[in-house]
């Protein structure tokens, strides 16, 4: 009982704290880029930024999702989605700049969406297990 | 495997080696920040001011707001992971008979707050903001290196 609230606490704070990651990651995009189309990369540019984020978020959303593992509020099918969602929006979102770089630059403008998009799907994990705890 | 059934962590001594070795290196982790943060950001009233706000008498221009959210977007991600590794840890390892989780909140706020507050000073070039950030980051950093210290001392004791 004494462990479960303590890791209550610890669980509330690592939401808020990926609620600030992501926002802060938001907010950085918007800086570079503005709403407008972002610019091609080389290689070496958008290999920066990809290889810290493949690691880092796919990471993140493992272990964010995982504590749905010990909720019964959602259906089976629900986290299933969820977290399907979440690993084709973060998917989708660090390939642009790989088809920009390959020369189909007119998909950039999916870039601003997908961010928005894998923001609220980020949002939709955390409210969810927010609500669960 | 016997720890799942048990959850006796004494008596489990490859997960007492991982979490001491975690421990040490998050150690080891805190310890040199402060050093990076000493030439990134400043670790002092003057530097850090003089690196946001920037010094027209000695001709120091402010960091521009990509770098500074750059920081920050990687100081709350290193700070989150070593929060939770260090607060699973430590709940773990506690005795049943502290109840308490002033401890959890005294290193998990600051480390939250202390990014927070550096963009807020840096937009709002407010002073005592500068000092909110200083008072935050340092003491997450001697939460974390004490319950460090706590861990390695309880797992190799």
């Amino acid at each position: 009982m004494k462990a479960s609230k303590h890791f209550g606490v610890a669980i509330a704070y690592f939401l808020l704290f990926l609620a600030a990651v992501v926002d802060s990651g938001v907010a950085l995009y918007f800086q570079e880029h503005g709403i407008g189309l972002p610019m091609r990369k080389s290689l070496e540019g958008f290999l920066e930024i990809l290889v810290p984020h493949l690691a880092a978020m796919d990471v993140s959303a493992f272990v964010v999702t995982h504590f749905l593992l010990f909720t019964s509020l959602y259906s089976d099918r629900a986290k299933r989605i969820l977290y399907g969602a979440l690993l084709g929006l973060i998917l989708l979102d660090q390939s642009i700049y790989l088809w920009m770089w390959s020369g189909w630059e007119t998909i950039g403008w999916i870039k601003p969406l997908a961010v928005v998009a894998l923001s609220a799907v980020w949002a939709a994990v955390v409210w969810a297990i927010a609500v669960a705890l | 495997m016997k720890f799942l059934v048990t959850k006796e962590w004494q008596r489990a001594p490859f997960l007492k080696m991982l979490m001491g070795g975690v421990a040490l290196f998050l150690l080891l982790f805190l310890a040199t920040d402060v050093v990076l943060h000493h030439f990134q950001t400043g670790v002092s009233l003057s530097r850090t001011s003089e690196i946001l706000f920037g010094n027209e008498a000695a001709f120091v221009d402010p960091v521009p707001l990509g770098t500074l959210l750059l920081w920050v977007h990687i100081d709350l991600f290193i700070g989150m992971l070593t929060v939770l590794i260090l607060s699973a840890i430590a709940i773990r390892l506690s005795s049943s008979a502290s109840k308490s989780t002033v401890w959890l909140h005294l290193l998990s706020l600051p480390a939250l707050l202390a990014p927070i507050t550096l963009t807020v000073a840096y937009l709002t070039s407010m002073q005592w903001m500068v000092v909110l950030w200083l008072g935050s980051f340092m003491l997450w950093h001697i939460m974390g290196v004490v319950l460090c210290v706590v861990i390695l001392w309880r797992v190799w004791r």
